[in-house]
């Protein structure tokens, strides 16, 4: 695999395959950070749009050349996206978000899907929702930090040491954020509740 | 016992955090429980993290992970396109390559800074002052930038003027030099502007010029008599030589006698004679005033000096009129108490005289065809020049002193001049030309010859035969001082009497 530094490279020089190498190595760690933060898949992919357009327009002004750099940058761009979001968010009157925004499919495509799948039933869907708009509120609760580290350690996948470069921390710090940032977790979702409830929807999915 | 941050992290690499990244399917490790190992603190921090790593939300659709890689590079391409239109602009090339935006401050604080020195050069009117060069050669610079006559004949007047004008700052003493040059500067201008005013077809702005010329004429006049008692006598030289040039009345002396007393100390009597001679006008006896005043006498002045040095031959005479001019001759005729009667045009006097003060003899009745042949022999030895009578050195100096000289100078000029020339005139052009020898890098040793001579006679006459020697030289010579020795402050005329022929 060429070294994600030759493709920075390549990448602030107009690449265009550089660009679409970097694109799918962090797309699933910027939506997961994004997805774990807003409460429906329509505004994380719109979100996740924006990040990734911003990187287009801005990477040839990007000083960083390693990858702790590079993701440091890419996450702090969702960061700021979601920021954006809540704050117009805020702006905006109260909406009741009807069951068919919820999270996978529109409203069309479900009545598509056969009655015998679990996703036909509305009360699934609702549940559903409800429940992972939970975790969107504990991991809001969370720091910036513990999430940043949740999101290299367990969506990136990279190891402590470059998760400690990347949010500017030791070792040990991270260790200690990644702790109380799951244990924080587990207090706010009460006991695994919401997100065993998810989880145990997928496995009947996955059946 | 490990903490348990370090505890949790040990067992989360345990379970391989990054299979995905090799390959495996995220869901692939979520389907196996991770083991108990007896730390159920721990245990339930993976299980929830496992969770958290595998929820169906967090995965992306890859539906729309193909549309926004195609959004993107599409984006990509239209950015490509509008930079490199942006990197052919100006601005671009300003706000991303600082050292051509500092080359570009440095040119503008450069040319901002020229501007504004040349704008205060342009209103500088000392001539002690440094940017009045700088003056100059604005004034030279628009001269040759301009195309049509008449503009060039107007500029020529208006330098003039402004040299006019700088001329009462060059008044002291320790300006002597400057002052020269700009009453040089002057007539160079004025002689220029007339030129450039005769050449334009008659008409209104010939007109208008020529009446321009006048009027500065009369102003110089009228500024050059009021600056003659602050001048020195070298400058008053000058300054007269510029009034004749001018048109205006000045005296001029053609010739001087002197009858030496019968015994030292005695009393000695001088004679001049010449054009609009003033009474109370005071003698000058080799650049230096006698103290004597003298009388007007059927229209010579007469001066009586008590306690005349011995058998003191001056080398000039001059006065120094009542208006202030000054004018000199080395034509002197000196006549001993017994009666004897000697002919001098001493080529070391001041002859500053502008005019022509006598007239060579011609050969006549057999007698040499060189009047004051021994004068010329030595004026050929002082400059190591072959005395021969019949050398061309010597042939030369004749010929410049009977007005017959026609030489061709090194680059094939002929020049000719029907001019007379005293010895004093002689020896200043002879100094020039030694200089011209000097400074001639196809001339081996730079020496002055008997085989060059006549040339750079030539070139030297090509040079100065239209300004005052004097102030030819001063311009011509570096560090050339009137009163060294080497042939002073003649004007362009003639000042010698040719050696009467008895």
């Amino acid at each position: 695999l060429e070294a994600l530094e030759r493709v920075l490279v390549r990448a602030r020089q107009g690449d265009t395959e550089a660009l679409s190498m970097l694109y799918n190595q962090f797309l699933h760690g910027i939506f997961g950070y994004i997805a774990m933060r807003v409460p429906d898949r329509a505004t994380a992919e719109d979100l996740t749009s924006e990040v990734f357009l911003q990187m287009v327009e801005g990477i040839h002004r990007l000083r960083a050349n390693d990858e702790a750099g590079f993701t440091a940058w890419l996450l702090c761009i969702a960061r700021v996206a979601v920021a954006g979001y809540y704050r117009q968010r805020e702006k905006q009157p109260t909406q009741v978000p009807l069951p068919d925004e919820s999270w996978d499919h529109t409203k069309t495509e479900r009545l598509m899907i056969s009655a015998s799948s679990p996703e036909s039933d509305p009360v699934y869907w609702t549940e559903a929702r409800e429940d992972w708009l939970t975790v969107v509120q504990a991991i809001n609760a969370l720091t910036e930090e513990q999430r940043q580290v949740l999101v290299g350690r367990l969506i990136l996948g990279y190891d402590v040491a470059t998760v400690a470069r990347i949010i500017g921390k030791k070792v040990n710090a991270v260790k200690a954020l990644q702790f109380r940032a799951l244990q924080s977790l587990q207090r706010l979702l009460g006991n695994q509740q919401s997100l065993a409830h998810a989880h145990q929807r997928r496995k009947e999915e996955i059946r | 016992m490990k903490p348990l941050h370090d505890r949790l992290n040990d067992r989360l690499e345990h379970i391989e955090l990054r299979n995905w990244q090799n390959g495996h399917h995220p869901s692939d490790f979520m389907l196996q429980e991770p083991r108990h190992e007896g730390d159920p603190e721990v245990d339930a921090l993976v299980v929830l993290a496992r969770r958290l790593r595998v929820a169906p939300h967090m995965q992306v659709d890859k539906d729309f992970a193909g549309r926004l890689e195609r959004r993107m590079l599409h984006r990509h391409t239209e950015l490509q396109l509008q930079r490199t239109n942006e990197k052919r602009s100006f601005f671009f090339q300003f706000r991303t390559l600082p050292a051509f935006g500092v080359a570009l401050c440095l040119c503008l604080i450069m040319l901002v800074l020229g501007a504004g020195v040349l704008a205060l050069a342009a209103h500088i009117s000392d001539p002690n002052n440094q940017l009045y060069a700088l003056k100059r050669w604005e004034q030279h610079l628009q001269v040759s930038l301009t195309n049509n006559a008449g503009d060039q004949a107007f500029l020529d007047l208006q330098i003039a003027r402004d040299r006019l004008n700088t001329l009462s700052d060059l008044t002291d003493p320790a300006h002597t030099v400057a002052y020269s040059q700009a009453l040089a500067d002057i007539d160079q201008q004025l002689q220029t502007a007339t030129a450039a005013i005769n050449g334009l077809p008659t008409g209104t702005q010939r007109q208008q010029l020529a009446s321009k010329l006048s009027g500065l004429k009369s102003d110089a006049i009228h500024i050059l008599r009021n600056l003659l008692p602050k001048l020195t006598l070298s400058e008053r030289l000058a300054t007269t030589g510029e009034l004749t040039h001018l048109g205006d009345n000045v005296p001029l002396l053609i010739n001087g006698m002197l009858i030496l007393p019968p015994h030292p100390h005695g009393r000695a009597t001088i004679s001049l004679s010449g054009s609009d001679l003033q009474p109370g006008a005071q003698l000058l006896v080799d650049g230096k005033p006698a103290g004597v005043t003298g009388l007007l006498q059927n229209g010579r002045l007469i001066f009586v000096v008590v306690n005349w040095k011995g058998e003191q031959h001056p080398r000039s005479l001059g006065l120094i009129d009542p208006d202030g001019t000054a004018v000199q001759t080395t034509a002197i005729t000196i006549e001993t108490a017994n009666g004897n009667t000697t002919s001098k045009s001493n080529h070391n006097g001041q002859g500053n005289s502008h005019q022509p003060t006598t007239t060579p003899d011609t050969p006549q009745n057999g007698q040499s065809s060189c009047p004051g042949l021994p004068d010329a022999q030595e004026l050929a030895s002082k400059y190591q020049l072959s005395a021969d009578s019949q050398g061309a050195a010597v042939l030369a100096i004749c010929a410049l002193h009977r007005g017959t000289f026609k030489a061709t100078t090194s680059n094939g000029t002929t020049v000719t001049a029907s001019r007379v020339y005293g010895y004093g005139e002689i020896d200043q052009l002879l100094t020039y030309a030694q200089y011209l020898a000097s400074q001639d890098a196809t001339n081996p040793g730079g020496k002055l010859s008997d085989t060059n001579v006549s040339s750079y006679l030539a070139e030297a006459l090509l040079n100065c035969g239209s300004t005052p020697l004097a102030t030819c030289l001063q311009t011509h010579i570096p560090n050339y001082q009137p009163g060294n020795g080497t042939g002073q402050g003649n004007g362009h005329q003639p000042t010698a009497t040719p050696t009467p022929h008895h």
